[in-house]
């Protein structure tokens, strides 16, 4: 893409955050504010993964369970986990949703340049929703594509998943 | 497309669409009134298209007006389908907009153009002739061409010195019949008390573009026998007044000095009357200009989303203050609710807008339809200014199109079945919305051959969709023309009977939590009723609580409601319960959601909700109250969960499910069949 090609040049911030003790991170620009766990209201006969709607200053946002999405155990709930609200362009519909993570750490300014392709090692996690790996020292961290991982068609896709499971 | 086209495009549609409308009133009531509407909506879009140099569309528009011109100066307005073809030029001009610029170099265009042109020019050299001929008869006339404004009315009495034989041949009956000619005269006679052939005073009312002096001229031969006292009693004609006629009955009745009185009350009353409808003129137009305003929809929107804030804030206020024990503040809540309740219902009013939005294609697509299908067809519109949100309007057009399409096509029989059937030649379509409750109600109804139960069952069974053995009421037949793929017209015509509609009709129409019912007899018509709420965004809802969860329940689907132990739904299995002494089906809203953080209480609320195809009891917790529900979208990712329409944010910052309990019920009545099967 045009878009990218020219922003290489360019630092980019990426918001980095903890899950199950792993570090990702995810572009900045998709994430509109980071906020604490509200009261959340489960919507019955919903999937494990969508935790629930919260109020947003008057909206009412969905929010889905990060580490079910990644096949990781559901979150239980402590005052370090995070909610980290994003907005995504699907359809030409502005989609805003909030991603329950463990821990939010930081924001990294990085040289889009020094991304690396996915390694094609076998992973614990689910390689497709990864765009590329960050070095921060001697750390990597997961960059996550996040058009794909939140995706309506995923969630569907993880949902068929889940009943298949359910099933066996 | 720059900002200016968008303004230019915006109110140009406009015109057009008045324009078109007035055209098709014309053809109702050959009103030349219609025609000067469309005349005027016709320029102001020609002036608008020259301003922003669209000058081929600003042409066009220009020789439409002389079509217009010519039926307005009855040229061209006896011409066979001359309202047609001009609705076709408008339909065109339309085209032009919308198609690119390509479009004026098609054939199909200079064919019109030319047309239009050729219109245009008689009109233009009739009109010539016409004018030439009436400047002509104006100078043998030898009247002075003097505006119409200038015409006054007197009031004559004559005195004859001696009575005149009415039967006789005195001159000044001559002289009255030559007045009569060129004014309008009305003549009062009095007769002689002792000889009724006798004639012992006139009073003459004249009105008409002479003077004074031109009046006593003509009685100056019969000076001597006849004394005249000529008044001018008004610069203008009286004969056009209301009330007129009325005096003139008056004036006979009273001695004859005091009618020149009465006349000039009476013309002085007139003046008031006619300086306050001046003035009343004046400030209507006053108001008219600061009663219109164009606002895009989305400034709306953004209103409305606002207003809903707020009224979701004030919740919280109002929440916050009950609780702080401070009086004041208390009151200043008060305060607000009652502003915020009074803005919201402000608001609100802005995005309604009345039916008739729509009904103007109605009319000409039912009017195009009958045409092309041979049929006679009354389109009755009823209801018009009944306001609906205006995004419920833009859903229903397209499925009200699509409906009167079928009442003509497959509804309305042909002029001679009619006659056959010894029904009226010209079918009636009525179209007739109203208010009904808290929702608009929209009724087709169609004076045809109605649905044949028969032939809906036997095509519903060739298609697969139901067997022979079932037993359907009629209600239940009529329900399978809204299964996508279902038609029942044995030719596809180009008009409707494509096998899709009715099921994208029900589908649209229950998007905006509408509904849709048929009643219909065969031979006699068919009636479809439409439902919808008069805006979605806020409802009035009741508030419920089972397990931790706070749903709200449309209140208007509402009946009752009654305390159930729970204990007493543990035992049943048949899914039924009994209230008032009646068993009705029930959903324990717990065990459906399956709800189970806290224990189950003892006793239980049921509410008695009406739905669509049935009614249910809903067993809940615990019911709070009424509450003012701002509906806020549930976003995408809950779209499998369809039984919740949405939700809402309550006072204390929590959120409420909105139930839909059609849905609900829908879907109770699948997992039932299956349970069953």
């Amino acid at each position: 893409m045009n878009n990218e090609a020219t922003a290489t040049k360019q630092m980019k911030a990426y918001l980095t955050f903890k899950l199950n003790h792993e570090v990702f991170a995810l572009g900045v620009d998709k994430v509109v504010e980071i906020m604490e766990v509200p009261r959340v209201t489960k919507v019955p006969k919903a999937p494990d993964y969508m935790k629930g709607v919260i109020n947003l200053r008057g909206q009412v946002l969905p929010v889905i369970d990060t580490r079910i999405k990644f096949g990781l155990t559901p979150i239980e709930l402590t005052k370090d986990h995070c909610i980290i609200v994003i907005n995504m362009i699907i359809d030409e519909k502005t989609m805003y949703f909030g991603a329950l993570v463990d821990q939010v750490l930081e924001v990294l300014e990085m040289d889009e340049e020094t991304m690396l392709p996915t390694p094609n090692v076998n992973s614990k996690y689910d390689m497709r929703f990864i765009q590329g790996l960050l070095k921060e020292g001697d750390d990597f961290v997961m960059v996550l594509d996040i058009d794909h991982t939140f995706s309506i068609e995923e969630i569907e896709a993880i949902k068929e998943n889940n009943q298949e499971q359910q099933r066996d | 497309m720059s900002k200016h086209d968008e303004v230019f495009r915006e109110e140009a549609l406009e015109q057009l669409e008045i324009a078109e409308q007035a055209l098709l009133s014309f053809e109702r009531s050959f009103d030349l009134q219609d025609i000067e509407e469309a005349f005027r909506s016709l320029h102001t879009f020609k002036g608008a298209a020259h301003i922003f140099s669209f000058k081929e569309l600003g042409d066009f528009a220009h020789l439409i007006e002389y079509v217009l011109d010519g039926i307005r100066n009855k040229v061209i307005h006896n011409e066979p389908g001359i309202t047609t073809k001009t609705l076709n030029y408008l339909d065109h001009l339309r085209k032009m907009m919308n198609e690119s610029d390509q479009f004026t170099k098609t054939k199909k265009h200079k064919q019109i153009l030319e047309e239009v042109n050729e219109i245009a020019n008689h009109v233009i050299k009739t009109l010539k002739q016409n004018n030439q001929e009436k400047e002509e008869a104006l100078l043998e006339a030898d009247i002075d061409q003097e505006d119409q404004e200038n015409i006054s009315t007197y009031y004559a009495s004559l005195n004859p010195t001696e009575p005149i034989d009415s039967g006789s041949f005195h001159p000044i009956f001559q002289i009255f019949e030559e007045l009569a000619d060129k004014t309008t005269l009305e003549i009062v006679e009095e007769r002689d008390k002792n000889n009724e052939a006798l004639i012992s005073r006139w009073d003459l009312y004249i009105s008409g573009q002479i003077t004074k002096e031109d009046i006593s001229a003509e009685f100056l031969f019969i000076e001597d026998e006849v004394t005249t006292s000529i008044h001018k009693v008004a610069n203008f004609d009286l004969f056009k007044e209301m009330g007129f006629d009325e005096l003139l009955k008056v004036l006979k009745k009273i001695p004859s000095e005091q009618k020149l009185e009465e006349i000039t009350q009476y013309v002085s009353s007139l003046k008031d009357t006619l300086d306050t409808e001046e003035s009343k003129q004046n400030t209507d137009k006053k108001q008219k200009k600061n009663s219109s305003l164009r606002v895009s929809s989305e400034k709306i929107d953004d209103l409305m989303n606002l207003v809903s804030e707020l009224v979701t804030d004030q919740a919280s206020l109002h929440l916050l203050a009950s609780q702080s024990n401070n009086s004041q503040l208390e009151a200043l809540a008060e305060n607000i609710h009652r502003h915020i309740q009074q803005l919201r219902d402000i608001s609100f009013d802005m995005t309604l807008v009345p039916v008739e939005r729509m009904t103007g294609k109605f009319h000409r697509m039912v009017r195009d339809c009958a045409l092309a299908m041979d049929k006679e067809v009354d389109f009755i519109v009823k209801g018009e200014k009944t306001e609906l949100d205006k995004t419920f309007i833009e859903t229903l057009s397209d499925p009200i199109m699509h409906m009167l399409r079928n009442c003509v096509d497959h509804g309305i029989e042909t002029p001679e079945e009619r006659i056959e059937k010894g029904k009226p030649v010209k079918g009636t379509i009525t179209f007739d919305a109203f208010y009904s409750g808290t929702k608009v109600q929209i009724d087709i109804i169609d004076d045809g051959k109605g649905l044949s139960i028969p032939a809906i069952k036997n095509k519903a069974i060739e298609k697969g969709l139901i067997t022979a053995e079932e037993a359907l009421t009629d209600q239940e037949v009529f329900q399978l023309i809204f299964i996508p793929g279902f038609s029942t017209a044995q030719n596809v015509t180009d008009v409707s009977g494509r096998g899709v509609g009715m099921d994208v009709v029900k589908k649209n129409i229950e998007s905006i939590h509408g509904s849709i019912d048929i009643h219909s007899k065969e031979g006699q018509g068919t009636t479809f009723t439409i439902k919808v709420p008069l805006t979605l965004s806020i409802i009035d809802g009741l508030l419920v609580k089972a397990d931790d969860t706070h749903f709200i329940v449309p209140l208007a689907m509402v009946h009752k409601c009654y305390e159930v132990p729970y204990n007493l739904l543990a035992n049943n299995v048949s899914k039924w319960i009994t209230v008032d002494n009646e068993p009705h089906p029930f959903i324990n809203i717990r065990k459906e959601m399956t709800l189970n953080t806290t224990p189950v209480p003892i006793k239980g609320m049921g509410i008695n909700i009406q739905g669509r195809e049935r009614s249910i009891i809903l067993i809940v917790d615990e019911i709070i109250g009424n509450y003012q529900t701002v509906l806020k979208p549930i976003s995408d990712y809950y779209k499998d969960q369809d039984f919740i329409s949405g939700a809402t944010i309550l006072g204390d910052g929590s959120i409420a499910l909105v139930l839909d309990i059609n849905k609900l019920i829908e879907q109770e009545k699948l997992t039932n069949m299956i349970d069953e099967q």
